[in-house]
């Protein structure tokens, strides 16, 4: 990881080298998510946010943290759960959390 | 939150709205399962603690008139207002009348995060990423139009080739067993329909001047936007010349969201700050709507000896304006009227004065967001 790519080029990924439990091109209604979420590994539970096509629908699996808003709701989501919310017609799209950062420039 | 409704005891100089009641949420990043690294090493939380916290102070005021300062952002997403936490936001707000929240526009104007262009039918256009050598990895995001077809080459700092992610597929890349970069060209976003290629480069790979060369690959000419992530400990930065508009927080593209820009107070002509974020959105929209004094503001602050602090940012900007918003809705209860975000909003725009006063509206939209709004406290 130290050398230049020029000494030591990178190389493709071997195949199950990663786990790529959310292979966004799998998962179309999961929002992009930061590209370092997206290139790590996640396993267990994701927190996110999931938008739903009918006023009050939950999907089973999911746990909700927080009512949003009749379509909206915040939830911890198991990884294993993520295909099952691609493949039900009343969840519109899922993102996960984003971190945030201050916007505190510099202090004086 | 002194800025916004402080009472003056520490500082000598009362907030906008001193009478306000105050209700302070922290953001702890410690009730978050499985948190990414990035969101673990620091204190101010991620998209959904944000979007609770604003919905447990919405519940806490009941029918009360409220307003909700953020000063959070992030550099990456769409700009459009269209993720599920914009979508959220916007839910919120909309949810009763005489509701407001109010974001700082974000410090990103001269960091060189944005570039934008046009790749051309059947050419290519590259973007230069300097980066430096880092300890914590660095985010690049394209976000191009639903119907395109581009796919992107990732050249490293000695010219060589990484390899190409089609459209619809990833790139992981190794040294040794660990991962280094992963280049990911996803079609077909649920909430807008836009594509999105996302690049990360892990930390200690080494810095230098990369190139993302992007490809079209079919249909007319393809223009897209593109957004380096913020990292303060080790910025990295777009090369050539810059782009400075569209550095917006993503946060701040909501549609019912006032975006706070930061000038200058302490000079006659009262610039904006050189960090002040621009707008538009990148679908257009004329953010940040206002703009408030953020340049060396001092405001108390505990265990600093003398309770108060000097500090510059959008962070200090918005409180002011949501102090204002306060007592806009004060105001506004006490005539019984049930305001909604765009009459705020308007209140707010109409109540400022233009600087420079020559700006007509439309123009200057680049660096101001709103043709000039400018605060003046």
């Amino acid at each position: 990881m130290h050398q230049t790519p020029s000494s030591s080029p990178l190389g493709k990924a071997a195949a199950g080298a990663y786990d790529f439990t959310m292979d966004l091109s799998k998962l179309r209604k999961v929002e992009s998510p930061s590209p370092r979420r997206a290139a790590g590994e996640v396993r267990g539970m994701v927190t996110g946010m999931v938008k739903v096509n009918k006023a009050g629908y939950r999907p089973k699996g999911v746990k909700v943290r927080g009512e949003i808003s009749d379509l909206i709701f915040t939830a911890e989501i198991p990884v294993g759960e993520l295909e099952a919310l691609e493949n039900d017609p009343g969840v519109a799209s899922v993102a996960f959390s984003r971190p945030l950062q201050s916007q505190q420039s510099k202090r004086k | 939150m002194d800025i916004a409704a402080g009472n003056g005891r520490g500082t000598k100089m009362a907030g906008n709205a001193p009478n306000a009641d105050i209700l302070f949420v922290e953001i702890a990043a410690n009730d978050i399962e499985n948190s990414v690294e990035a969101t673990t090493r620091q204190s101010f939380g991620d998209s959904v603690q944000m979007l609770e916290a604003v919905k447990f102070i919405f519940d806490q005021a009941g029918d009360r008139p409220c307003v909700v300062n953020v000063s959070l952002g992030t550099n990456g997403g769409p700009h459009d207002g269209t993720t599920l936490v914009d979508q959220g936001l916007d839910a919120l707000v909309r949810a009763k009348p005489n509701r407001a929240v109010v974001i700082a526009a974000s410090n990103s104007y001269a960091d060189g995060i944005h570039a934008a262009g046009t790749v051309a039918a059947g050419g290519t256009l590259d973007l230069g990423w300097r980066t430096e050598i880092g300890k914590f990895g660095r985010e690049l995001e394209v976000w191009l139009p639903g119907a395109s077809q581009v796919a992107v080459e990732l050249l490293g700092p000695d010219g060589t080739s990484l390899g190409t992610a089609e459209p619809g597929t990833n790139l992981p890349l190794a040294d040794g067993d660990e991962l280094a970069v992963f280049v990911s060209n996803r079609v077909k976003e649920p909430n807008n329909g836009d594509n999105t290629i996302s690049i990360y480069v892990a930390g200690g790979v080494p810095g230098g001047d990369w190139t993302v060369r992007l490809h079209h690959r079919k249909g007319p000419a393809v223009s897209f936007h593109a957004w380096i992530e913020r990292e303060d400990r080790d910025q990295s930065h777009f090369t050539g010349s810059l782009d400075n508009s569209h550095t917006i927080g993503s946060i701040s593209c909501a549609h019912e969201v006032i975006a706070v820009g930061s000038y200058d107070a302490h000079k006659a002509k009262k610039p904006l700050s050189y960090f002040s974020s621009a707008g538009p959105t990148r679908d257009g929209r004329r953010k940040p709507e206002i703009s408030a004094p953020g340049h060396e503001v001092v405001a108390a602050r505990s265990r600093s000896g003398k309770g108060t602090t000097m500090m510059s940012g959008t962070s200090m900007a918005a409180p002011a304006v949501t102090g204002l918003v306060a007592l806009l809705l004060a105001e506004a209860r006490r005539r019984g009227l049930q305001l909604t975000s765009n009459q705020l909003r308007s209140a707010l725009i109409k109540s400022a004065r233009l600087n420079p006063p020559k700006h007509a509206a439309g123009s200057g939209t680049h660096v101001m967001g709103s043709g000039g709004h400018t605060l003046m406290r």
